[in-house]
């Protein structure tokens, strides 16, 4: 009983690493800002399932709502695409 | 060059994950988590709304907005300034004076279609709603004025997408409205602190200490409960971050590339 | 395995030469060091239960199993400072992102050394 929360967030901690290790070896930008709000999808669920209500309502909407849109203006402003590296 | 480079970030990284587990698993920061949390923790749990023993509580029974606001309430202020300027900096870089920009609105109608626009309609007074509620309630469930605040800015975003920038303009939004809204919130925060120095309090205090001679803010005012200063700072603090993000969503929103006319 | 997202998205921001994919692997940084401070403040007992206490006139009862029964509340009050300051920062170093592309006319790191030392692409 005392280790299923614990092996609820080593699972949700695997699915965010796979995420961020698509999103740093992807070249198309807007791919990666994807894969990072799904990350922060994961993220969030994990703060629920550690007990603290109040961080989630903020991170709910600052890390799906405003980090993406900010981050795809700026792409729009700029080159969609990453030329080497 | 850059294979040196990457030769030293990754054993850079590898001494750090080193340090890191050892710091973890050997228990010297405090470790991993155990059955006996830490006496501060402890400290805050026993005292928030012990009714029986009133010598250092305070009047809410929401343990994390009575340490955001009445135990430490100095981080609060400092990481409202912050806040304040980072968007100074931000309007230094791509301010621009919105008197001609409205004129153009008639040329250009766009927008997306017919099914976006309705379904926005029906979001933005469900989002207003929530995040009000979210934001007075405070005191009493989970939110309080951060989480009310960045659900608020939501709504202009979407109106933003569903119709055009130039919509959002000439629906009564503005740069200088928005600066006038936060600037009210910040004048209600900074009144209900400073009111405590006149009994020879300590600035933002909540209730009655035995050094400090304040008598406190009420718990209850007729039948309604209010937890002391929590629900004005709430609401101070709700005013401030969402005319904060309104203001960067308009102004990166009118920051077109260089070269093109504007 | 907290730790090693923290230092992939470290790796990502040293080696990768373009600017919006280092503001991308910098916020998940932050978010990855918020998460491992409220998982080192968990309760390890069989029912743990948030820090709210769910009644206006609790009994001395109530009172003591909510003291012995409830996740650490500090950490969350200084998470949520971080996360509106990381915010600020990340809103601020977009708006220089997009200055350097009005300057310079490219966002890749090795090309904007070589154009301020004067030499061509």
């Amino acid at each position: 009983m005392i280790i299923y929360p614990l092996l609820l967030t080593a699972y949700l901690f695997t699915i965010a690493l796979v995420f961020t290790i698509l999103a740093i070896k992807e070249k198309d930008l807007i791919k990666a800002v994807i894969y990072s709000a799904v990350q922060s999808i994961a993220y969030a669920i994990a703060f629920g399932v550690l007990l603290a209500p109040d961080i989630l309502l903020v991170y709910l909407a600052v890390g799906l709502g405003i980090y993406p849109v900010i981050i795809l203006y700026a792409i729009s402003r700029t080159r969609r695409f990453e030329k080497h590296g | 060059m850059v294979k040196v480079l990457k030769i030293l970030a990754i054993t850079f990284l590898v001494l750090i994950i080193l340090f890191t587990i050892y710091f973890v698993i050997e228990d010297v920061l405090g470790g991993s988590p155990k059955p006996v949390i830490r006496e501060l923790g402890q400290f805050f749990l026993d005292n928030t709304y012990n009714i029986y023993y009133r010598k250092w509580w305070s009047g809410s029974p929401e343990t994390v907005t009575a340490i955001l606001w009445d135990y430490r309430g100095l981080d609060t202020i400092f990481e409202t300034t912050v806040l304040y300027i980072a968007i100074i900096g931000c309007m230094v870089l791509a301010y621009k004076p919105l008197a001609n920009i409205l004129k153009r609105y008639e040329k250009e109608k766009h927008g997306l279609t017919l099914i976006v626009k309705t379904t926005v309609k029906i979001i933005i007074v469900l989002i207003a709603i929530v995040s009000i509620n979210l934001a007075l309630r405070g005191y009493i469930s989970p939110g309080g004025g951060f989480a009310g605040g960045s659900a608020y800015a939501i709504a202009p975003l979407i109106v933003i997408a569903g119709y055009s920038i130039y919509y959002l303009l000439s629906m009564g939004y503005s740069l200088s409205k928005s600066a006038i809204l936060r600037s009210i919130g910040l004048i209600v925060l900074v009144i209900i602190a400073v009111i405590p120095l006149i009994h020879l309090g300590y600035i933002l205090q909540n209730q009655m200490k035995t050094y400090a001679l304040f008598p406190g803010y009420p718990v209850k005012i007729g039948p309604f409960y209010i937890g002391g200063t929590l629900i004005f700072m709430n609401i101070g603090e709700f005013l401030i971050v969402s005319m904060e993000f309104i203001m960067i969503f308009i102004l990166i929103s009118l920051y077109t590339r260089g070269g093109e006319e504007s | 395995m907290a730790i090693a997202t923290i230092s992939i998205a470290l790796y990502g921001i040293i080696v990768k030469p373009n600017i919006i994919k280092k503001i991308i692997a910098l916020t998940i940084l932050g978010d990855t060091a918020n998460v491992l401070i409220i998982f080192l403040a968990y309760r390890l007992i069989p029912f743990p239960k948030p820090p709210i206490l769910p009644s206006l006139k609790p009994s001395m009862e109530e009172l003591s199993k909510f003291m012995k029964s409830s996740v650490d509340p500090l950490p969350q009050a200084l998470v949520i400072t971080a996360i509106v300051i990381n915010v600020a920062v990340i809103a601020f170093l977009v708006f220089l992102a997009i200055q350097v592309f009005r300057q310079y006319h490219t966002l890749e790191y090795n090309e904007i050394i070589k154009l301020k030392r004067g030499e061509q692409v």
